[in-house]
């Protein structure tokens, strides 16, 4: 759990703790919208840096998994926004015959592709949860927290956790089927 | 079986336990499927591979900026804070003078006006004196054997 104070602080030692314990939230969301391995360990460190230079707007009450995936979501969703809008700039031009030469990007395989497709899809299915139930999903399903420390970090039982995973899952169920038809 | 709790298809889905009975109860049960589906998509997109190396985590930390120095108010030590109390005390007092509020005030009153524009005067410097102290993040230099 993220001691606060430390936290905004400022320690880079603290922080590197910090980056240890959490960082597979960051890069799960970094590889659903990233492009190549390089890509990747950019954006992983873009996020930090953001969440070090944001680190005061982190209150207590939430939890940091959750503040961590939010800053995480959004600055890759807008990076992802504005690397599509490049390219597809690129494509009209290069379409114009003028600059084939340097639109020259590998396309990923398709299956890369198309599972980066429905894990973004999970995710904008997860912000779509309240805020509880997105929580404990982010903390024991990919943060891999056991349900004792997931209560902890909640500050609620350990019952309401079950409580909440099992109403998100069925949730998102809905949601996520609903955006494949 | 009757339908598990959601924990237990959590493990499963971790690796974390093994259930045959479960398992047989998880194909005859659509909604208990569907359930661990979207249990084993989520658990797939925290997979092992998503640890970050040794290597990253120095690389981000070497790309930080260095935290801002802290703040710190002081009062500053005991004859400061009496010369700002004198001063601003003098500074009343010589006031009162040229404006002839001393023949015209009880000299009571004077005295604790002064009294008191002095302790204004420390409170003043105490708020607008601001000593850098190194934030916890920065390396302290070494002192001087």
């Amino acid at each position: 759990m993220v001691d606060r104070e430390r936290f905004r602080e400022g320690n880079h030692q603290y922080f590197a703790e910090v980056i240890r314990d959490y960082g597979r939230v960051v890069k799960a969301v970094c590889l659903s919208y990233a492009e190549s391995e390089d890509d990747v360990s950019d954006l992983i460190q873009e996020c930090w840096t953001l969440a070090y230079e944001k680190r005061h707007s982190f209150r207590a009450e939430g939890s940091f998994a959750a503040w961590l995936h939010r800053l995480t979501r959004n600055h890759c969703t807008d990076a992802y926004r504005s690397r599509t809008s490049r390219r597809q700039g690129l494509e009209k031009f290069a379409a114009m015959g003028a600059i084939q030469d340097l639109h020259r990007r590998t396309p990923s395989p398709a299956e890369e592709l198309e599972r980066k497709e429905s894990e973004r899809t999970l995710w904008n299915a997860l912000d779509a949860l309240p805020e509880k139930e997105r929580d404990a999903i982010i903390l024991r399903l990919i943060q891999r927290r056991t349900p004792g420390e997931v209560a902890e970090e909640m500050k609620i039982e350990k019952a309401s956790v079950r409580s909440n995973i099992s109403r998100g899952i069925k949730r998102l169920r809905g949601l996520i089927g609903g955006a494949d038809k | 079986m009757t339908c598990p709790d959601v924990e237990r298809l959590v493990e499963v889905a971790l690796g974390q336990s093994a259930d045959p009975e479960l398992e047989a109860h998880v194909q005859r049960c659509e909604d208990c499927r569907a359930d661990l589906l979207t249990i084993e998509a989520l658990a797939g997109v925290g997979g092992p591979d998503r640890e970050i190396s040794e290597g990253l985590v120095s690389r981000i930390v070497a790309g930080l900026p260095k935290p801002e120095p802290r703040v710190r108010r002081t009062w500053g030590g005991g004859g400061q804070l009496l010369l700002t109390w004198g001063l601003g005390f003098l500074t009343a007092l010589v006031s009162a003078g040229v404006t002839g509020s001393i023949g015209a005030l009880d000299p009571g009153t004077v005295l604790m006006l002064a009294t008191a524009f002095g302790a204004a005067s420390v409170l003043f410097t105490r708020l607008n004196r601001r000593d850098r102290a190194p934030a916890t993040g920065e390396p302290s230099r070494p002192r001087p054997d």
